[in-house]
Parts: structure tokens; sequence; C-alpha cells
């Protein structure tokens, strides 16, 4: 039940019926700016397109934590619209401004979507303003001088030496910097306790 | 979606998905004809087709010949009887089972529309320029599932 799978059906299916081509998974992501297993769930009439979409907001704005940060997903369902014209919606100079970058994702904070889509005023914001507290996976690597593929495998295996991600936005993990350097002096801890007992 | 929006095409299909089933038939019989020369292999499609065709004419002789008023099917013992009568060549069972249920051969019949399967449903919208709505994104989806 994968979006591989239906991919390749959709391609031999496309390939030997005359009947009109259907689209291949990405589009219907991107379409319904839902994710694949959510969309399966529309599609098989367990619940409507918008409560899907609803639900999936909300799963992707508690997945970045307090800071409720949202990706062009996110704007793409606050205002329920496709990707592609969420994308550009973003970049008109009235949309709020972003408030971090995140493994080269912007990013912002769903309350100012949600005031902007319902045409409200909002708090007046600098681009990137929250980017001093949000670190990426591009520098927890370089700080703790790992590979991405060793970084995502120690998270997933929730291995010492790889610290938790405080939230993911947009599918990109990060992490609050104080959490980051708090865990940064604990290991520091652990590590000169560890070299007195041994 | 505004009907200007549409393609010719998208018009053309709008309006003939709004055509009762026995006119829809027609379209596609003498469409089929135009387009495809004569001799060509049938598909399932149009053999499932054609047999609905030949049971909804049985069921519109007995109507005929019962002097039912416009709109109004025969029962099943009503069409027995005319078949009998008339000596038509499919009996009640095999419309039935050609229309699977004796209420869409009277709809086809009548003119009456039945109620759309989702997939239809979705056909339709993604065929008559509904253009970017979620049911397009989910025919297939659905047909996969």
């Amino acid at each position: 039940m994968t979006r591989l799978d239906y991919d390749a059906w959709a391609k031999s299916r496309n390939e030997s019926s005359a009947e009109r081509p259907v689209v291949v998974g990405a589009t219907v992501t991107h379409g319904l700016a839902l994710s694949w297993s959510w969309a399966l769930r529309v599609a098989d009439f367990e619940m409507e397109v918008q409560e899907a979409q609803r639900q999936y907001l909300d799963a992707l704005t508690s997945s970045s934590g307090t800071l409720e940060l949202i990706g062009v997903s996110g704007v793409a369902l606050v205002f329920g619209v496709d990707r592609t014209t969420a994308q550009v919606m973003t970049g008109r100079t009235a949309f709020p401004a972003h408030v971090a970058v995140v493994a080269g994702a912007r990013v912002w904070y769903r309350k100012d979507i949600e005031a902007h889509h319902a045409g409200t005023s909002i708090r007046r914001r600098t681009a990137g303003e929250l980017q001093s507290q949000i670190v990426d996976s591009a520098e927890v690597c370089r700080t703790l001088g790992l590979n991405p593929g060793t970084l995502i495998a120690g998270i997933h295996n929730e291995r010492p030496w790889a610290p938790q991600p405080s939230g993911s936005v947009s599918g990109k993990s990060f992490w609050l910097r104080n959490e980051f350097e708090q865990w940064l002096g604990d290991r520091k801890l652990r590590r000169s306790r560890d070299a007195k007992g041994g | 979606m505004a009907g200007g929006n549409r393609t010719p095409r998208e018009e053309a299909l709008r309006r003939c998905m709004e055509l009762p089933w026995l006119d829809m038939y027609e379209v596609w019989q003498v469409l089929g004809s135009y387009l495809v020369p004569a001799g060509a292999r049938e598909t399932d499609t149009s053999r499932q087709l054609r047999e609905r065709g030949e049971a909804t004419a049985c069921l519109k002789c007995a109507a005929v010949h019962l002097e039912l008023p416009d709109g109004q099917a025969p029962t099943i013992a009503a069409y027995t009887r005319a078949r009998a009568e008339l000596d038509l060549p499919l009996t009640s069972r095999q419309i039935e089972t050609r229309w699977e249920g004796w209420l869409f051969a009277k709809q086809a019949l009548t003119g009456e529309r039945s109620v759309e399967t989702p997939g239809q449903r979705s056909i339709r919208r993604a065929a008559s320029g509904r253009r970017r709505n979620h049911e397009e994104y989910l025919t297939g989806v659905r047909e996969w599932l």
C-alpha cells in the first residue's frame, strides 16, 4: 500500500489502457496537500478530505513542538490550496515573513498564517527572527562530527550519542538551540565522569 | 467552475453525462460506429453496454405493448406477461442479470438518474472540466485500492 506500489500500478495502467490516465502518487499528495497515508484514508472513504486536512494540519503542528511551526504544506492546508499554489502565495510581499529556514525549508508560525488567512492583523516580523534559536541537522552533524545518515540512524535507534530532535517541520528535524546546548553540556559531563570512572 | 472555462470537449462530455441512459447509449453507439471501422473486436465494456442496450430495448417493447405512460416501466410480472405475448428474446432474469438489478433496468428505460458510484462521480467530475477537484486526484487511487 505504499506510494511506490501505487506508482508502479499507475505506470502500468497508463501504458496499457486507453482510458484517461491516472495521476501519480506525488501529484495526489501534492494536490490534496496530504501525506500518502492520509490521502489513502480519504480515498478509502474513511473520512472527507476537509477532515483529513484539518487533522493532518494539527498533526504537522504538534510535530513541531511548542513553537507550532508549519512549512509550505501547512500553508497549503490553512488556505485549502495545493502545495504549488501555496508556494506561490508565500512569495508574495504581503505574505507573513517566515521565522526560520530549517534544512532549506522556510517555516512560519501557524498562528501568523491563520491570522493572515482570516484577514486579521498580525505582529510584524523580521524574516528569520527565530533562526538563532533553531539548529538543523546539518549543524548538529557539523558539531558532533557525524554524517547525516549516521545521525538519522542514531535518532531512530535512540542512541545516547544522538540528540533527539525538539520537533520536525516540513519533514525536517530541528533542535532548539538551548536544548541542544544543554544536551552537549550533559554529554561533556557524562564523558568526564566516564573518564574518571575508567 | 463556470461553463466558460471548459474546453469544448469538457462541455460536450458534461452535457452528454447529463442525458438519460438510453440517450447516452445512443451517443456511444453513434460515436463508436463513426470512430471504429466495422468488424473491430468487441471489448468487454462494449459487449456489456450492448447487452444492456438489448435488455433495455426488450423492456421498452414491453412498455409500449402494455401501453404504459412515458416515464413508467413494467414490473417483472407485467414484463413476463408481455414477453410471452411478443416473444421477446430475454427473460426478466436475464434483464436483471445484465443490469445487476431490475431497478437499474427500469431507471435506464425511464431516464431516471440512478445514484452515481464514487468512481462514476470521480470520472464525471474529472472529464467535465471540474479542475483540481480532490476527486480527480483520487480517481486512480480508488481504482487501485
